[in-house]
């Protein structure tokens, strides 16, 4: 631990593709573990203006979106797919809500970071030339150790209260 | 089996922030495999959440502040665990690290204001532990976000290895640890620009915590701050230069991001009493 520890050399700029995306399940993996052995069926739903209101009155959360991708499992319970923008990333989940209306489980299906806004000028990757690291990941690997300051997840929990308003307004079997 | 190719990865909003559980090889003797490991690793992390949550008033750990200075209020063994480690790393940095800063918190909305009017002054050193159960010599507003997101980490690399599970990564919002025969390359964002990357090298068997500026940092009538509270004149931090700590175990990391940023010294003498190293990034390149 203490040799690993004491190796450490100076950190070294690497430069990975900001926009990677990590996919955790596909829909169909995340409808078998949310409702193993059930089948689903699609329940294709365009919101109308008054219920995208109805929601964001219930949810206090803004609808971007009034397409709304949802199934709906053997025991009445409901399966959706929705994405969330928060400032700097772009998460797609998927709810399980049970008949009753509970949150029965919440998978995150794909993360995406996006610095867009963000993007810098020549001048400030201009200092970056000539100085790259002494022994550079190699740019084809996946970067799957990220060490930085908390990333909020408000914008999950806030997905989520518009997705429970969404089935009670619109979605309710 | 490589990291780019993992057996499973998974992630839940959990602790404020997005945990990603990752199963690089796990035995296969064991009952339950892959699925099971990793349900037992979120469940350890919901544990922890639920114990020690400063948002939920139901939390071992609100119960505590509300009730400790007036009468003992019995705990988990993880919660009294995180509470004697806390206490121990507030001796060990001279008081750098202190949950109690939990009022200044608040009081800059970092963290919701419960009912009760906050209290002044104390340090979590006003706290005894004892053996399940503790009780404040004074009120104390403690906020264990600083230690419990690296605890949690630790708690669910125990339960995926106690599954089976031979090498793997927890990583809490960017608190992380490894574990595993092959050692697997870490990067820290840049505090700067977050979305670029700087190597730390590879690494096997190691917490690796960091505290920065971006996504948490608010703007206050002293400029842009971060969540993170100076006990010596309870001043939130300017945002700067990123902290990143290297340790055994992630509690400990976690919990010395904050304690190395006050410090004003890149490596203070008592990161050698926990095995620790700090990388400060100013966020560009040194002429």
């Amino acid at each position: 631990m203490r040799a690993t520890l004491l190796a450490l050399a100076v950190p070294a700029l690497v430069l990975t593709q900001p926009a990677a995306a990590t996919v955790y399940l596909t829909t169909e993996q995340a409808q078998a573990a949310l409702f193993p052995g059930q089948a689903l069926t699609p329940l294709p739903v365009t919101l109308t203006s008054a219920q995208a209101d109805a929601i964001e009155s219930q949810s206090g959360v803004d609808v971007r979106n009034k397409t709304v991708q949802a199934w709906r499992a053997g025991d009445g319970g409901t399966f959706i797919v929705d994405e969330v923008l928060g400032k700097h990333e772009y998460i797609t989940i998927a709810l399980a809500i049970t008949q009753a209306g509970a949150v029965q489980g919440l998978e995150i299906l794909e993360y995406k970071e996006s610095y867009g806004h963000e993007v810098r000028g020549g001048d400030w990757r201009a200092q970056f030339t000539g100085k790259t690291a002494a022994s550079p990941l190699k740019l084809d690997r996946d970067i799957t150790n990220i060490s930085g300051a908390t990333l909020s997840s408000k914008h999950v929990t806030d997905g989520v209260r518009r997705l429970l308003a969404t089935w009670n307004v619109a979605l309710k079997p | 089996m490589s990291p780019s190719s993992p057996e499973a990865r998974r992630a839940r909003p959990l602790l404020g922030t997005l945990v990603e559980v990752r199963i690089d090889a796990c035995d296969s003797s064991h009952g339950g495999g892959v699925e099971a490991a990793l349900a037992a690793a979120f469940a350890a992390v919901t544990q922890v959440q639920a114990l020690m949550s400063f948002h939920d008033p139901d939390s071992e750990l609100s119960r505590l502040n509300r009730l400790g200075h007036r009468l003992p209020v019995s705990l988990h063994p993880w919660t009294a665990d995180v509470l004697r480690r806390a206490q121990a790393l507030h001796r060990a940095t001279g008081g750098l690290f202190d949950p109690a800063v939990a009022p200044a918190l608040a009081a800059l909305d970092f963290l919701p204001a419960p009912l009760a009017a906050a209290p002044r002054g104390g340090s979590i050193a006003d706290l005894v532990v004892g053996d399940g159960v503790a009780c404040g010599v004074r009120p104390l507003w403690l906020d264990l976000g600083g230690i419990a997101k690296g605890y949690a980490v630790d708690r669910a690399v125990d339960a995926l290895r106690m599954r089976g599970v031979r090498a793997g990564a927890v990583n809490a919002g960017g608190d992380l640890r490894l574990f595993g025969a092959t050692p697997q390359p870490v990067v820290v964002r840049d505090p700067v620009d977050p979305a670029r990357h700087w190597s730390l090298g590879e690494f096997r068997d190691i917490a690796i915590a960091t505290s920065a500026g971006y996504y948490a940092a608010r703007s206050t009538a002293d400029g842009l701050v971060m969540p993170i509270i100076d006990p010596r004149d309870n001043r939130a931090v300017a945002v700067g230069p990123s902290v990143t700590v290297l340790a055994d175990e992630c509690a400990t990391a976690d919990a010395l991001t904050k304690a190395v940023m006050l410090s004003g010294t890149p490596s203070p003498a008592w990161l050698q009493d926990f095995g620790a190293q700090a990388v400060r990034l100013e966020g560009r390149v040194a002429a």
